[in-house]
């Protein structure tokens, strides 16, 4: 597989034009709205031979599937409009899937399986009987696989409260761990502990009253077996001196999130200490395997002020450069989407996978870490 | 003028008992092509657009598509960008659009153009946040041509509201706090409108509640809002659905146990047109001809037909006399096939079965005609 980015058909390169720093941006359109993954889950395989992202047709509200070839000498695109998923669910298969290369996604109460060609394919279905005909929303904030690739982790709402639970990939039966009178989301497992998840507090609207309620503790650890359910750090009270949101798993189980004016932290499970990386204000950020590369958007929330920012920070030297110096603000409102750039590494730490606005849409765009590099 | 026969895109299928043609549109844009739910026609009232529902099992959004009836010009068009929930389109009288919703905001998609316009929305201060769902169960306009009725849910609770199509605005007329929706306007008196009671389930607790007086009827005025025959007891002494609007102003309606109905808003009798079951029926413009399909709800258990019938002769046959069941639940995306009579009383449209998909059928108002003389 030839996977050159600069002599790939389907991309165009763009040069930002404050610091030199190139992104390939995916032109070929299979729908006028193409953006990444939300940055926990990859939109390239961990092979990097597909890259997955989400297509839209506004104003149409739902968001469906489609796939890259990233080989230059057989580069193909694809759209699957039976794939239209709901919220930021999409999880690339990894290698080794049994089903193949394809990518996993929520719709309704079950979880599926897009394969490269064909229908999706049922994995696992919440019951219906439980759901007992209250209103269901997603089932999943973005789908994780338990490190053992047993579970999948699901979360969700339903009547007007939350739930967490697990998929089996064996049996197609979801259990419900625990339900939550306020909201959780963004449940992620650990890559490397098989019973251990994330889980974060969110703030929400009351779908009767329309009142809205804050989060307090924002980052939380559960296990599966039900005998852990605890903030990871008790003292951080979102609002009152911290803002710590945006969480994610590092490859080798730390846990890091973002501060939104101090910036990224990092910790790991058994100590609970914070480690700042890099200081901020910053929005979401990414690392690669390593850790000592990241990236960030700062901030698509002041989008309607400043345009918005791609940063990519080398925490060893303690320098950072813009990937993109100022992306205008999207064509269209960015909550009808979730258009955030939501800068992300790729599996092996070559790539950054970002939303780029710069042709005046919603597009994807790739800037190898390499090129980064060479101008920091 | 519409001929199936010639047309590229269109198949014929004969029903093995009754003999009677159905031209189906076996050109696709979408694995699912469906007819609009019957109290808005598919075909445009110049008879040269035939609109569909596009959807992509399992995928849950329907989307626009359209074919050109003009069997020299045979044209097929989806409209990704035009995605909506429930039955909410309308085909613009004047052939151009279609009209319909998705989230806060009504679209019209016009039939030469992939965009899209908005042509109003709800104010987001009205919905403050709230679980907002569904803008119309089928839009319909007044017979002026500048307002939409509209109706969907806010919160754990229902609306009903007009549509400005010349300021962007919508008003909000009542709140209910049981679901009210199916909201018709007359096409008679150009205040006047209907709005079905429908059985619900409690978002919170899954609860299922019955309607018990199915039509009602309002006035944008405010000053009407009353059960169109308040002795009809849905469930202990009738069962009384499915309504829709006569050109002329008769409400009419499906008892699906008793037959097809129909009443005027002065009257208010229940005239026995069809008697036997049904479940949807619809009807031409003068009254004479009726359609309707039998029945959708137990397709599990029995073929579904598609019926026509002529009340002056008392006789009917089948369109289609045993539309087999799919491996889609018809909840799905609601494909019952909803047979109704294009705006100029020339066609039969509905859904079908037979190929093993959901497709669009017509069948010609004069050949069925022929064989219920």
């Amino acid at each position: 597989m030839e996977n050159n980015l600069s002599e790939h058909p389907y991309f165009v390169r763009w040069t930002d034009p404050e610091t030199g720093v190139p992104s390939y941006i995916l032109a070929e359109r299979v729908a006028p709205h193409q953006q990444s993954f939300y940055f926990t889950n990859r939109s390239l395989s961990a092979d990097s031979r597909y890259l997955w992202f989400y297509a839209a047709f506004p104003p149409g509200p739902q968001k469906t599937l489609g796939v890259l070839s990233m080989d230059s000498q057989a580069p193909f695109v694809r759209h699957y409009p039976a794939a239209q998923f709901d919220d930021a669910s999409p999880m690339v298969a990894l290698v080794g899937d049994p089903r193949g290369p394809g990518c996993y996604l929520t719709m309704k109460n079950k979880v599926f399986f897009q394969p490269l060609e064909g229908e999706p394919q049922v994995v696992c279905t919440l019951d219906e009987t439980w759901i007992n005909g209250r209103t269901l929303g997603h089932l999943a904030t973005h789908l994780t696989l338990s490190a053992d690739r047993r579970y999948f982790l699901l979360d969700g709402k339903i009547g007007n409260h939350w739930w967490v639970g697990l998929g089996d990939t064996q049996t197609g039966e979801v259990e419900v761990l625990k339900e939550f009178g306020r909201n959780y989301n963004h449940a992620q497992f650990s890559p490397v502990n098989p019973g251990l998840f994330s889980i974060a507090q969110d703030w929400w609207i009351d779908g009767i009253s329309g009142e809205r309620f804050p989060f307090d503790l924002r980052i939380w650890l559960m296990s599966i077996n039900g005998n852990l359910f605890e903030p990871l750090r008790g003292g951080d009270y979102f609002g009152h001196g911290t803002q710590a949101c945006h969480e994610w798993w590092a490859d080798d189980g730390t846990m890091c999130w973002t501060d939104y004016e101090q910036g990224v932290f990092e910790a790991t499970v058994e100590d609970r200490t914070a480690v700042k990386v890099w200081q901020g204000p910053l929005c979401h950020s990414h690392c690669d395997p390593t850790r000592r590369y990241y990236c960030a958007d700062e901030s698509p929330y002041k989008w309607a002020k400043q345009p918005c920012k791609v940063l990519f920070y080398d925490r060893t030297i303690g320098k950072e450069i813009a990937i993109a110096s100022g992306l205008p603000q999207p064509p269209y409102p960015r909550n009808a989407y979730h258009i955030d750039p939501h800068p992300q590494f790729s599996a092996d730490g070559q790539y950054v996978i970002y939303t780029t606005t710069v042709f005046g849409k919603v597009d994807v765009a790739l800037t190898r870490v390499e090129d980064v590099l060479a101008r920091m | 003028m519409f001929e199936p026969e010639r047309h590229p895109y269109f198949e014929p299928w004969t029903d093995p008992e009754s003999g009677v043609i159905s031209y189906i549109l076996t050109e696709r844009v979408a694995a699912v092509q469906q007819g609009f739910y019957f109290v808005n026609p598919s075909m445009s009232a110049d008879g040269k657009w035939l609109w569909f529902y596009a959807a992509f099992p399992p995928a849950e959004e329907h989307t626009l598509g359209v074919v050109s009836t003009d069997a020299d010009n045979p044209e097929i068009r989806h409209f990704p960008r035009a995605g909506f929930r429930a039955e909410a389109p309308l085909i613009d009288p004047n052939s151009k659009g279609c009209y319909f919703a998705n989230r806060s905001t009504v679209y019209w998609q016009p039939v030469d153009c992939c965009e899209p316009t908005p042509v109003c929305s709800l104010d987001p201060d009205w919905i403050a946040g709230r679980y907002q769902d569904l803008m119309a169960t089928h839009i319909t306009l007044s017979t002026d041509g500048h307002t939409l009725l509209l109706n969907g849910r806010i919160g754990n609770h229902w609306w009903v509201g007009l549509g400005d199509t010349r300021t962007g605005k919508v008003e909000i007329l009542k709140e209910f706090g049981r679901h009210y929706n199916h909201a018709q306007f007359s096409y008679h008196d150009p205040d006047l409108f209907s709005i079905a009671e429908d059985h619900w389930r409690d978002m919170t607790s899954g609860q299922q509640f019955p309607f018990e007086q199915r039509i009602w009827l309002m006035r944008t005025d405010g000053s009407v809002f009353e059960p169109f025959r308040g002795q009809d007891y849905f469930g202990h002494n009738s069962n009384v659905c499915h309504e829709f609007w006569s050109k002329d102003g008769w409400m009419c309606w499906a008892d699906y146990e008793r037959g097809a109905y129909e009443g005027t808003v002065e009257g208010r009798e229940a005239n026995c047109v069809w008697p036997r079951p049904v479940c949807h029926v619809h009807c031409t413009s003068q009254r004479r001809y009726w359609v309707a399909d039998q029945t959708p709800y137990r397709w599990d258990e029995e073929p579904c037909q598609v019926l026509f019938y002529d009340r002056e002769t008392g006789k009917e046959v089948a369109i289609a006399s045993g539309l087999p069941s799919h491996y889609m639940p018809r909840r799905w995306y609601h494909t019952d096939p909803h047979p109704h009579f294009s705006p100029d009383d020339e066609w039969v449209i509905y859904t079908t079965t037979v190929r093993g998909t959901f497709d669009l059928a017509v069948a010609r108002v004069s050949d069925l005609a022929e064989r219920v003389r």
